[in-house]
C-alpha cells in the first residue's frame, strides 16, 4: 500500500490538497473544497482508508479546510463515518480540526460533525491570517 | 482630473452567463480580496457567494455544456456593496412544476431559527445521496452563512416560456 497524495489543479482553489501517509497514518486534507462532482474527488480516499483500517493500524487525521459546500461535508462525513467504525472495533484513531481562530462558523461545523458521529474532533484554533 | 477620485470605494459587479466553478471561485476570491473586513465577515461573504452560486450551477434549467462531458447551469449574478452589507442576488431559470415547492421551502427557512436550521441541515446530509444532495441544504448553507433572512422570488415570463428562481442573500459586514 502506497501513500495518498493529491494536488493536482494547484491554480484551482476549490481542490483540496490531500496528503494520506501510509508509514506514520497521518493524514491530512488541507484548503478548499467545493469542486463539481464532489464525490468523485472523495472517492480514492475513502478506498484508501478502508484498505488502510484493513490493517489495523493507527491513524492521526488532521482536517486543515478553511471551507467546504455542502457536497462535500457529505464526503467528510463519509470519512468519519468509517473512522467511527474503525474505532469502536478497537482501532486508534485521533481526529484534530485546524480552523481559523476568528471563524466561528467553523467550529459550528465541527459541532456538528461531533454531534452526528459521536467522534471526539479535537478544534484547534490557529491564526491563519 | 482625478479618475480614482470620482470613483467610489464599494464594489458592485455584474455577471451573466454559465456557472463554472472556475469562474465562481475566481468571482469569489476577488470579492473576499476587495473587501476591507475581518476574517470572520469576508468567510461568511465567500461562504455565502459560492453556495448561492453553486445553486445556480447545479439546478438552473438552462444549461451550458462544458468539454462535452458535463453541463453547469446559465444564470445571472449581482453583487452590491454598501456600507455596512453586502447582496448577493442571483436568478436562473426553473422548471415550472418546480416553482411552489421550491417557494414553499424557501419560505419555511426564514421561519426557522439558526439553531433548527443547523439540525434540519444535519438530517438532510445524513439521509442524502452522496451523489446529489438536493437544492433544499444548499439554500439552508445559504440562510445560516448569511444569517438574515433570505429573500426568494419567483418571476414568471411568458414571452421566455419559463418561471425563474431569484435569492438576494444579505451579509453585514460588521456583525458576520
Amino acid at each position: 500500500m502506497e501513500n495518498l497524495y493529491i494536488n493536482d489543479n494547484p491554480n484551482l482553489v476549490y481542490f483540496p490538497v490531500v496528503s494520506f501517509n501510509y508509514v506514520n497514518g497521518v493524514c491530512e486534507i488541507s484548503g478548499e473544497s467545493y469542486m463539481e462532482e464532489t464525490y468523485k474527488f472523495y472517492q480514492p480516499l475513502l478506498k484508501w482508508l478502508n484498505d488502510y483500517i484493513a490493517e489495523k493500524k493507527s491513524i492521526d487525521f488532521n482536517f486543515k479546510l478553511s471551507y467546504f459546500n455542502t457536497s462535500s461535508s457529505r464526503s467528510i462525513l463519509e470519512i468519519l463515518e468509517i473512522l467511527r467504525k474503525y474505532k469502536v472495533t478497537g482501532g486508534k484513531v485521533n481526529i484534530n480540526w485546524y480552523y481559523n481562530i476568528e471563524d466561528p462558523d467553523m467550529v459550528g461545523e465541527i459541532n456538528g460533525f461531533e454531534f452526528e458521529t459521536g467522534l471526539e474532533i479535537k478544534a484547534i484554533a490557529v491564526d491563519l491570517k | 482630473m482625478d479618475y480614482n477620485a470620482n470613483h467610489k470605494k464599494e464594489l458592485d459587479f455584474t455577471y451573466e452567463g454559465p456557472f463554472n466553478m472556475r469562474i465562481i471561485s475566481t468571482l469569489g476570491k476577488y470579492l473576499t480580496d476587495f473587501l476591507d473586513t475581518s476574517y470572520e465577515a469576508r468567510m461568511g461573504i465567500y461562504r455565502v457567494f459560492i453556495e448561492i452560486c453553486q445553486n445556480v450551477s447545479l439546478y438552473s434549467f438552462d444549461r451550458v455544456w462544458q468539454n462535452k462531458k458535463s453541463s453547469v447551469g446559465y444564470g445571472k449574478l449581482i453583487i452590491k456593496d454598501e456600507e455596512e452589507k453586502i447582496t448577493v442576488y442571483t436568478i436562473n431559470k426553473i422548471l415550472d412544476h418546480h416553482a411552489d415547492i421550491l417557494l414553499e421551502n424557501c419560505n419555511n427557512l426564514n421561519n426557522y431559527s439558526l439553531d433548527e436550521l443547523s439540525e434540519l441541515k444535519e438530517k438532510l446530509r445524513r439521509e442524502a445521496s452522496v451523489e446529489d444532495l438536493g437544492a433544499h441544504i444548499g439554500l439552508i448553507s445559504i440562510r445560516l452563512y448569511s444569517k438574515n433572512v433570505i429573500k426568494f422570488e419567483i418571476i414568471d415570463k411568458p414571452d421566455e416560456q419559463g418561471k425563474y428562481f431569484a435569492i438576494t442573500a444579505t451579509v453585514i459586514k460588521t456583525n458576520n
